[in-house]
């Protein structure tokens, strides 16, 4: 049960990747970053029973009703935030099946860090040891790489991937450590994408100055999420 | 994370610091005294991002009771909870009603165990469980509260939940109006308990529920502690299929209880909540200027930082209120007045009705006047026009329960109240200014500090300032050190205190404390004793003439006769104490005496002060100018140390005599001597005289002395929990009155409601 359908993996330069995905049960997604937040949240450990009582079946409706929303592109901040984690979660699941980088849950679920900076959504590490940083952005109404660019952008220059490393390191090789010491590292946007051409959206990509700023770093993916 | 008061207030790290906090709450919830800190400090400091995150906080922060927008997919997740609980508790709950986390699990720990002992902080909400819980349970219920004051809050509190006739709320041990009732709810101390344990057999009541609110009370070191645990035992071995659930404020181990009275441990559960609904910062005030400090120095910071507005002005423009703990003496001495004049400036006279009815209630309590200068001027009544209170457990109980309806209804600016916890004013306020920090008993001080911080069903953050004027290291280590309870009672303890405390263990040990009289077997001995007997008779010849009670005038106008009888009384009970009172105690048992007999006489509580006033206003010349005349003032007997002192005497001038003074005063007689100390002993007498001599005049002045009539019908109406006051008003318009009924006369129909109140729950 994967969710999604990889619909373009192409090549934008030798170390920058376009990936589009069809996701095919937003619901599924949906319901595991559901289940997951509901696991982390304090509730779970303070109410054991509501997992085995009434849970699933609640969160089968609650999950409907996002995910009728999100396909009405409606733009309350509930469907925004939801819409995020989608996109968040199926870029994840991409790089991990598709080019077989590792497996790191998503940052909120992992996060232990007392500094409390917010930080990147994902992360992963390549078959190269380069570890990459992924920022997820969700728009209703157009294609949002712009926002995860510029927020990437934003995110390098506050050093927000350092203080996030201390989150995942745990996850990393050793190499891949000593590799980001020396600023090398990749970054991953991942975007919600309305139905335009993979061509043009590339095209239009290719021409955002945020993107040409991130182009200098080890790897860059770029995922669009038809959602 | 560090210096975090500072950089709010300087706006720096902003969003890290909301980041920080928002996702500690997301786990953790809203346990963590600093986080609560941190997000008060936002919504001040930061009104506008605040606003930006602030449904989150309150949806991770689960205070249900609100109704909050959800805005994330996290927020989604409790929003998800909220309805879960509102599904799974719908039988207690109405459309618009809603269960905290906390307050779900409380309910849970209840039905799901034999006993559950808990303890959580001041504002959670626990006593919305307890009214939902009490109005579930089939049979009868009984709630323990330490004082009297909290038997009134909760008696009010109950009659106002519970719209059902036949459910009797009564706050004795009592069987009354059985013929319409199913249910009894009853609201009683631990002494006013053991009436329960008289009944037996087919009399016996039969309880679903024990609630043992405020149970912290069992750690208590005195005699009451030891009762206490007594009451527990005994209730448990009598209803073993009955619940017991005991509430504490901020202990770390509830199970306590259980262990130290030997319930068993797997039919029982515990829990220490930590769930907080308010937030509350902390300043400290020094010479005229406030300091804003953390409790986690690693985290708020080191060093007070300077306030730079004086919240306490600040609350009272913005129409809120402010709790004032300060020493009963300041409040006597009227030196509060002074001290805090800078506020009390600041609320200005307001003239509306609400406030004209309470000062009128309350003149009708207290017989005193709002007119300055004038006799009888009781500055404690003029002070409500400016929304100004004074709260404390010298203030008659009426007067007290009229304070805080008036603080209810948010009439109240400022209280000056004394930090007797179990006497105290419980009920939130935006400020808790502690002037004395206290910090022995850390418990008590917690709890007085949990009176900061209102909470609302508005969807906003709310929070409450702790002022305090010294000592910030201490306060601090207060705050962050648990408590805990005692795992031994004081029953199992070997200890050996005074004679009056070892007969009483004693006697609750071996299960020979008479609980019809509230006696020990040993005092119940000296009752019988032949020089006893001689003692009551000489009181009998004294107060009756041809099976009647001599006139008040008559005791009045022949000294010698007045001081014989106040006498005969003092010997009385140096056979209780089974030594002679010195001269200190003796001044103050004679007042008693002179009181008690007053209130036999029918004398209500504002004629008793009027004539203490009078007494020491009807002045004399001494050196050209009018002095007071002397009057004791009240004292805890016994106590072998007392010397005579007065309340007011030749050294004062009768410009000086407070009225209020009077009226503390003579309520702590009645209160304190003559209804915790005296009544039963005395009771008990002369009953027993009548037990073995079929004196019938012994039986008569029993009555008076318990009841203060010796009619039966009004005897029957007091039971009712009617004052004298009421059935003065409604007496004419009962047919009959017994353990069955109350058979009112159509003329009922025609007394209007504000009159008849008081047997509302009893009409058709």
């Amino acid at each position: 049960m994967r969710g999604y359908k990889i619909i373009d993996n192409k090549k934008i330069d030798a170390h920058i990747t376009f990936i589009r995905i069809n996701p095919t049960d937003i619901k599924l997604t949906l319901k595991e970053v559901f289940k997951s937040l509901s696991d982390l949240s304090w509730l779970s450990k303070f109410d054991g029973t509501y997992i085995i009582e009434s849970f699933n079946e609640r969160a089968k409706n609650t999950i409907e009703f996002i995910a009728e929303n999100i396909i009405k592109s409606s733009d309350d901040s509930v469907t925004s935030s939801s819409g995020e984690y989608i996109v968040s979660e199926l870029a994840r699941k991409s790089i991990v099946t598709e080019l077989k980088y590792l497996d790191i849950p998503l940052a909120e679920l992992i996060k232990k860090q007392k500094i409390g900076n917010p930080g990147f959504d994902f992360y992963s590490e390549n078959s190269a040891n380069i570890i990459l940083f992924g920022e997820a952005k969700y728009l209703t109404d157009k294609n949002a790489y712009g926002k995860a660019f510029e927020q990437i952008i934003k995110f390098e220059k506050n050093k927000n991937d350092i203080e996030d490393l201390i989150d995942f390191d745990r996850f990393c090789s050793n190499d891949s450590l000593k590799k980001f010491q020396k600023s090398e590292k990749g970054f991953i946007a991942a975007f919600s994408s309305k139905k335009i051409p993979t061509d043009q959206l590339i095209k239009n990509i290719s021409k955002n100055a945020h993107f040409i700023q991130i182009k200098k770093f080890s790897e860059v993916i770029c995922i669009a999420v038809d959602i | 994370m560090k210096d975090v008061i500072k950089n709010i207030i300087e706006n720096k790290n902003i969003d890290q610091i909301f980041c920080y906090v928002l996702d500690r709450l997301f786990k953790q919830g809203p346990i963590d005294i600093t986080d609560m800190e941190i997000l008060s400090y936002m919504s001040i400091y930061q009104t506008e991002k605040f606003e930006l995150h602030k449904n989150s906080v309150l949806n991770f922060m689960s205070v249900f009771y609100k109704d909050v927008p959800r805005e994330t997919l996290r927020d989604v997740v409790f929003g998800q909870y909220k309805r879960h609980l509102h599904d799974k508790y719908m039988k207690y709950l109405k459309n618009d009603e809603y269960f905290t986390p906390v307050q779900a699990d409380i309910l849970k720990g209840i039905d799901n165990n034999n006993c559950f002992s808990f303890s959580a902080p001041t504002s959670t909400g626990k006593s919305f469980v307890f009214m939902k819980k009490i109005i579930e349970c089939k049979n009868d219920v009984v709630v323990v509260v330490p004082s009297r004051a909290l038997i009134n809050e909760y008696y009010l509190k109950l009659c106002n939940n519970i719209q059902d006739k036949t459910i009797n709320i009564l706050t004795f041990i009592d069987k009354i109006n059985t013929k319409r009732s199913r249910k009894n709810v009853f609201v009683v101390t631990p002494e006013r308990c053991r009436e329960l344990f008289k009944y037996v057999g087919k009399e016996e009541f039969i309880v679903d529920l024990f609630l043992f609110d405020e149970a912290q009370l069992s750690n208590e070191e005195d005699k009451r502690g030891l009762y206490y645990d007594s009451i527990v035992r005994r209730a448990y071995k009598k209803y073993p299929n009955a619940k017991f659930v005991f509430a504490h404020p901020f202990v770390e181990n509830p199970e306590s209880q259980i262990i130290k009275n030997k319930l068993d441990q797997s039919k029982s559960d515990n829990k220490p909540y930590d769930q907080k609904n308010v937030g509350q910062i902390f300043i400290i005030k020094e010479d005229n200027e406030y300091y804003h400090f953390g409790i986690d120095k690693e985290i708020m910071g080191n060093r007070k930082i300077k306030c730079k507005f004086n919240p306490i002005v600040r609350v009272l423009n913005e129409g809120g209120s402010v709790l004032f703990y300060v020493p009963k003496s300041r409040i006597y001495n009227k030196k509060v007045l002074i001290d805090f004049q800078e506020y009390i400036e600041s609320c200005k006279t307001i003239s509306s009705d609400r406030i004209d009815y309470y000062t009128n209630e309350l003149i009708k309590i207290t017989g005193g006047n709002t007119k300055e200068g004038e006799n009888y001027y009781s500055q404690m009544i003029s002070l409500l026009k400016k929304g100004i209170v004074v709260h404390h457990g010298s203030m008659p109980l009426q007067t007290r329960v009229l304070i805080e309806e008036f603080t209810k209804e948010g009439l109240c600016k400022i209280c000056f109240a004394t930090s007797t916890l179990e006497q105290g004013i419980n009920m939130p306020f935006d400020i808790v200014f502690v002037d004395r920090l206290e910090i022995k008993d850390s418990l008590a001080l917690k709890n007085l500090i949990g009176r900061a911080g209102r909470s609302t069903l508005k969807n906003k953050f709310d929070y409450g300032t702790v002022v305090i004027r010294s000592n910030m290291s201490g306060f601090r280590k207060v705050m962050l050190t648990p408590n805990r309870l005692d795992t031994v009672s004081s029953l199992d303890k070997i200890e050996d205190k005074d004679d009056d405390y070892n007969d009483f263990k004693q006697s609750i040990v071996n299960g020979t404390f008479n609980d019809e009289y509230n006696l020990t077997p040993k005092e119940i001995e000296n009752i019988e004793k032949p020089d006893t007997k001689k003692i009551i008779v000489d009181i009998l010849n004294s107060v009756f003439l041809n099976g009647k009670l001599v006139t008040l005038d008559q005791i009045n106008k022949d000294l010698d006769f007045k001081l014989n009888l106040y006498f005969s009384f003092r010997r009385l009970y140096e056979t209780f104490l089974d030594r002679n009172l010195n001269d200190g105690e003796g001044d103050v048992l004679s007042t008693a005496i002179k009181i008690m007999l007053w209130r036999i006489y029918g004398k209500t509580f504002k004629q008793i002060c009027w004539f203490r006033y009078s007494h020491v206003i009807n002045s004399h010349y001494k050196d050209g100018k009018i002095t007071a005349n002397y009057i004791t003032g009240f004292h805890e007997l016994p106590n072998k140390n007392l010397s005579r002192y007065p309340l007011y005497g030749s050294s004062d001038f009768i410009k000086d005599v407070d009225y209020d003074r009077i009226v503390y005063d003579t309520y702590d007689y009645i209160d304190k001597l003559i209804g915790f100390k005296l009544q039963d002993k005395f009771y008990a007498s002369f009953i027993k005289y009548f037990e073995s001599e079929k004196d019938l005049r012994a039986k008569k002045l029993a009555n008076y002395i318990k009841f203060g009539t010796d009619d039966k019908k009004e005897i029957w109406m007091l039971r009712y929990g009617l004052t004298f006051e009421d059935i003065e008003v409604l007496n004419p318009h009962i047919e009959t009155i017994d353990s069955q009924e109350i058979v009112f006369k159509d003329s009922i129909n025609d007394v209007p409601l504000e009159l008849k109140q008081s047997v509302i729950r009893y009409l058709n």
